[in-house]
């Protein structure tokens, strides 16, 4: 446990000890609750990756706030230690009580721009490992305050100096959507079930590795397909509102510059038809994964994943391309790779159902997971990318990705 | 989890202007891995939200989610931590024979319910949907699985019955119309085997027995299966086989009529010596109301002879059994509001520090200032007493700052603070005590609202036996709208008193803060005084006396902090006191001018203006004396950290409420005190006063004069038991003079006046660890 107590008011460590008792004893559902109100204290808790991270506040405050600090520092802390989990902390704890020394001060969040406190703190290392078993100094807090802290454009670095200037944008979508089969037995036979909801979710993550100042304007050819888009920090408002621009000054690295939805697509690069047909006592499982709107690139990395209804006593299921398992909790993961061109994929198999039960009145929903490189499914385009004071001249690179997201046929 | 806050204030939302996220529906389409209350929320939010062009689409989506949540149970499971504790379930719960037990604490099968229930809700608000969504739920309570010897399990017991209410209430907004539903309905019976969802069925067999021309004609075979089945059915069904019986036999005409009779008396046999006892006494219930029905069973003749002996019994029961079912009220918004984005809409009470919108129009009149009254009474009083207050506490400054030795003692003591609220009862010695109705407001103030009130809870008596609240006892579902005014007037059998002379009697408690045999013959004394120091509304006031024991006169009498070491006899030195701690302007101890010369015998009196900073322990103090110094020690009361905050009984409800949680503390103790006086009561006069109103103004002297406190409102019980004090309840309330947060106090006593009485204190306070304290501190003092 690391605690740490940033106020002159003194929270006793007795909270956690409550919390953990109540973790105890209500299980996972106690995981899933954000907020919670104890005797003494309110709560807000985040997991990530077996971690429990911990706030609490005596007081009404927006909890939104409470929670968002607590991703940053899990955001920040897996950044700076490379992963996270219970040994790592273990290992760095100087770095950690140090991070949150600079992220929240008084009770108050303040630098929790990885940037800057890249510059404050220098990332663990072999070297300065070494060199703090060697001398003995174990600090590594750099003794000046980066100007940027001072800065108008805070969270990028002053005085960047890279040999060869280049950046990078990348579109990386997910598609979320629904797939209803049909009531209709007739419509559920010719068609393949019902679009409910297909949208994107998509992200303009930028890696920037530019010299000095750099003024960045990134334009779009479709930019009215754009739905409910946030912006980084850097973003300037007034020319995306006039002219749907996106002009700012990028921080050093990789950053998310935007994120965005774009809603009612009409259709899904891929299809999956379930086919459940049950009769005394075992049930015909038979799916088929096809190509239906060929986006020009290969899709690759698909996967149908099921899980198997809790009254079925075994399940035999084969395949005619990619492999089948049946994991441990039931789940059925059918990971098929590329559809090959010369057939379609389908998997087929028997479900043997528990004594006494006739027919599966239950029906799986399929989860499909895939992913095609250098296309943006939701057809938006970069049109150009600007750069006023370049250094030189920058590379400029572009990529697309699109994965699947929630992407669900129910059966 | 990010998600789950901004669906909560979606939801707030949602609720009251539906049509801001009407548009968006789909956004709230539930996915399989969403966890359970993010699901529950996002239903809930879309069944407020539908409209009649989207309640297609989102009833088909609900159709889904049903569907889908046959095997939701599962998908819960994909959390894979979940799975190990899943599978050790299963291995242990098929030896212990409780497979089902498992499955209703499974989050999904709730959440198939709740949509249920969310496709009643949506019909009831789009009533011209109801049909669709009537054909959706009846499709529910179609099994799935026939052929599925051991029936439901658990989980889809749970839907059905869900299905059944929603069903139940659709049909309710407009019988006639769903009369198919109902035959369907009936005709499911057989195979509609979960209890709860069986009686309701029945239920609307006998509450719907007329309606159209169909259901009439399948009554008999109904009921004879009902009858048939009756011995190996469960407890609520017999009992609604029962009443559907007897309501069908009432409305029966012609020749069905001696069918109805012989199923009937074949029944109420059966239930006659049925294992349960409740069912038992339906029976007999039944069997002395329409024992017209039962015994005339072939002589309807005779009951034409003598119509007027049979005439009661029947209309009795057809006053039970046909009074029409009030329609049912829309569902209240009971739910309370909170300002979106705030910490208290999560978890549902008001966190310290939340700051709700103002009242509407009540920025106007905001500031009286710090009002100086400690009394109850109505508005015009109490400005009478804040004037005069304050014109005494002016004065009194006056007096001190002439600092005169030669002062005699008899004006030291007039003006003390108490003259002040004994002024402002000489003004109603003539009311003594002031009744007033709850429904009214506080001002009644004649003798006559005593009558008034005696009459009120006579009636009310008579209301409580009226026919409506024996057949809300009766039927098996009792309406709401029955039983809440029922409530409702038991509580307004509670009579509002203001007591008007107590603040006149109220005596602060003395303590020591030197000995005469410590102090060389000087003893000092002190009292914390209820009013608000001039200085700073930080500080308390003491007042401290002086009495010289001795027989030597004494001279430069001071009192200062034990840090102060400016202090000296000079008056320079009080102007130039720099303050002593750091953070604050405010100084601990506001120095006292000192008192020059203190003659043998002589005793005189001196404000003192401390600042505690909210510690309960004592303060050191330094006593100059003839140039010796003496260390004392000045105890803290807590009681007198407060400052009263007048406010009416509504203002202190709402405060209330806003106070829940963990902010509520309460604890017992008992009260002796009055018995003392009862006893007095009994030997002096013969006229004698009020039991209640004796233990109120005892409890309230207890209180006023131990902490500074306002009395919002004393609640005795009217009628019933004279001797019983339960339900007596008085309210106080204060704010904290540091931080001004508001402290309410209520009084509740339980017990019978000739015993100690059970005292429960309950303190409503934002600040936690003072309110604890406080209420250690009322506790303590009380018995």
């Amino acid at each position: 446990m690391l605690e740490k107590q940033l106020t002159g008011h003194w929270v006793d460590r007795q909270i956690c000890a409550w919390f953990w008792e109540q973790s105890i004893a209500q299980g996972d559902s106690f995981k899933l609750l954000p907020v919670i109100a104890s005797p003494t204290h309110y709560l807000f808790q985040i997991v990530r990756e077996g971690i429990t991270f911990l706030s609490c506040t005596q007081v009404e405050m927006p909890p939104l706030m409470g929670i968002e600090f607590l991703y940053r520092v899990a955001d920040v802390l897996s950044d700076y230690l490379g992963g996270l989990n219970e040994d790592l902390i273990k290992d760095n704890f100087v770095i950690v009580y140090e991070l949150l020394d600079e992220m929240i001060d008084n009770g108050f969040p303040l630098t929790t721009e990885s940037n800057i406190l890249r510059e404050m703190i220098a990332p663990p290392n072999i070297v300065s490992k070494m060199l703090s078993v060697v001398t003995g100094n174990s600090s590594n807090m750099s003794n000046t305050l980066p100007v940027a802290t001072a800065s108008c454009v805070p969270w990028r670095t002053t005085d960047v100096k890279h040999a060869n200037n280049e950046v990078y944008v990348d579109l990386v979508e997910e598609m979320d959507s629904i797939v209803n089969r049909h009531l209709h037995l007739l419509e559920a036979l010719r068609r393949d079930g019902v679009l409910v909801k297909c949208e994107i979710y998509g992200e303009v993550q930028m890696n920037s590795h530019l010299s000095g100042l750099p003024d960045l304007t990134l334009s779009f050819a479709n930019p009215s397909i754009l739905n409910d888009v946030r912006f980084h920090p850097c973003v300037r408002f007034r020319p995306w509102e006039s002219h749907q621009i996106l002009s700012f000054v990028p921080p050093d690295g990789q950053f998310k510059l935007m994120s965005y939805r774009v809603k009612k697509l009409k259709n899904t690069p891929i299809y999956v038809k379930p086919q459940l047909s049950s009769d005394s006592g075992t049930c015909r499982v038979n799916v088929l994964v096809g190509l239906r709107n060929d986006p020009g690139k290969t899709i690759d990395s698909i996967t149908v994943q099921f899980q198997l209804p809790p009254c079925i006593l075994s399940a035999d299921l084969s395949s005619n391309h990619g492999t089948v398992n049946i994991l441990a909790n039931k789940t059925c993961c059918w990971s098929i790779g590329g559809i090959p061109k010369d057939k379609s994929p389908s998997l087929s198999g028997t479900l043997v159902l528990e004594s006494g039960l006739e027919r599966l009145h239950v029906s799986p929903t399929f989860q499909v997971g895939f992913r095609i490189m250098g296309v943006a499914l939701s057809g938006l385009q970069i049109d150009k990318l600007d750069l006023k004071n370049p250094p030189a001249r920058p590379y400029k690179g572009f990529r697309a990705l699109t994965r699947s997201g929630e992407y669900e046929v129910r059966s | 989890m990010l998600l789950m806050q901004v669906l909560c204030n979606i939801q707030v939302f949602a609720k009251v202007m539906p049509s801001l996220f009407a548009p968006h529906f789909e956004d709230f389409f539930i996915s399989s891995s969403d966890t359970y209350q993010i699901k529950a929320l996002k239903l809930e939010i879309l069944s407020s939200i539908a409209t009649d062009s989207s309640i297609s689409a989102i009833f088909q989506e609900f159709q889904f989610s049903d569907v889908c949540n046959d095997i939701c149970w599962i998908e819960f499971s994909v959390a894979s931590t979940l799975v190990t504790d899943l599978v050790q379930r299963i291995d242990i719960t098929p030896k212990d024979g409780k497979w089902q037990d498992d499955y209703v604490r499974d989050p999904d099968r709730t959440f198939a319910a709740d949509t249920v229930a969310a496709i009643g809700l949506c019909a009831r608000q789009l009533p011209n949907l109801a049909s669709t969504c009537l054909e959706g739920l009846l499709a529910l309570t179609t099994p799935k699985s026939l052929n599925r010897e051991s029936g439901y399990g658990e989980g889809e017991a749970i839907v059905l019955i869900q299905a059944m209410i929603s069903i139940n209430a659709i049909i309710k907004l407009d019988p006639p119309s769903h009369e198919k539903v109902i035959i369907h309905l009936v005709r499911r019976l057989e195979s509609i085997k979960v209890p709860a969802a069986r009686s309701l069925v029945i239920w609307m067999v006998g509450e719907y027995n007329s309606i159209g021309h169909i259901i009439p004609k399948m009554l008999p075979t109904t009921l004879k299966y009902l009858a048939w089945c009756f011995s190996s059915e469960a407890l609520e069904t017999k009992l609604q086989i029962l009443n559907a019986t007897v309501k069908v036999l009432l409305c029966a005409k012609g020749e069905d009529l001696s069918t109805f009779k012989s199923i009937l008396s074949y029944v109420l046999e059966l239930a006659r010596s049925d294992l349960n006892y409740d069912i038992r006494d339906r029976a007999r219930v039944f069997m002395k109301l329409l024992s017209c029905y039962i015994c005339s069973h072939g002589a309807e003749g005779e009951e034409k002879h003598q119509p007027n002996e049979k005439d009661l019994p029947r209309l009795l029961a057809e006053c039970i059994f046909r009074g029409q079912a009030k329609a049912m009220s829309p569902v209240p918004v009971s739910y309370r509001f909170y300002l979106p984005g705030s910490l208290s809409l999560i978890v549902l009470h008001a966190a310290p520090g939340y700051d709700p919108l103002p009242e509407p129009c009540s920025l106007t009149y905001n500031d009286n200032g710090p009002s100086l009254n400690t009394a109850e009474g109505d508005s015009s009083r109490d400005s009478y007493k804040v004037e005069d207050l304050d014109t005494i506490s002016r004065s009194m400054d006056e007096e001190s700052t002439c600092s005169d030795g030669s002062q005699d003692s008899a004006t030291g003591s007039s003006s003390s603070g108490m003259s002040g609220s004994a002024s402002g009862g000489e003004d109603n010695t003539g009311s003594f005590i002031n009744f007033s109705d709850v429904a009214k407001s506080n001002k009644n103030q004649n003798g006559g609202s005593d009558e008034n009130d005696a009459r009120f809870g006579v009636n009310n008596l008579g209301e409580l036996m009226s026919k409506s609240a024996l057949e809300s006892w009766l039927d098996e579902k009792p309406d709401s709208s029955h039983s809440s005014p029922e409530e409702s007037d038991v509580r307004r059998s509670l009579a509002r008193i203001s007591i008007g002379d107590i603040t006149g009697r109220v005596k602060p408690k003395t303590y020591t803060l030197l000995d005469p045999a410590n102090g060389n013959g000087l003893k000092v004394d002190y009292t914390f005084l209820s009013e608000i120091s001039s200085v700073s509304p930080l500080l308390i006031c003491v007042e401290v006396t002086f009495t010289n024991c001795s027989t030597e006169a004494i001279s430069e009498l001071n009192l200062s902090n034990v840090d102060d070491k400016s202090q000296d006899s000079s008056d320079g030195a009080l102007t130039t006191e720099s303050p002593l701690t750091s953070h604050s302007d405010v100084p601990t101890l506001v120095p006292m001018e000192e008192v020059t010369n203190l003659k043998s015998g002589q005793s005189t009196k001196r404000i003192l203006h401390v600042r505690f900073d909210h510690h309960l322990l004592p303060l050191k103090l330094v006593l100059w004396c003839n140039g010796k110094k003496h260390p004392l020690k000045l105890r803290p009361d807590i009681g007198y950290f407060v400052r009263p905050l007048p406010m009416d009984i509504a203002q202190f409800s709402y405060k209330e409420s806003q106070l829940r949680g963990m902010f509520e503390y309460t604890r017992r103790c008992t009260f002796i005190d009055y018995i003392r006086e009862l006893d007095n009561e009994k030997g002096e006069s013969s006229l004698t006063k009020d039991k209640f109103l004796i233990i109120c103004e005892s409890l309230g002297l207890k209180m006023l004069s131990n902490a500074n406190l306002f009395l919002v409102s004393v609640d005795m019980p009217v009628a019933a038991n004279l001797d019983d004090a339960s339900g007596l309840c008085m309210r106080f309330s204060c704010e904290i003079l540091s931080n001004s947060v508001p402290c309410l106090i209520t009084i509740t006593l339980q017990g019978k006046c000739s015993e100690p009485l059970d005292v429960s204190v309950k303190v409503n306070c934002e600040e936690t660890v003072f309110g604890l304290n406080f209420l250690n501190r009322v506790v303590n003092f009380l018995p």
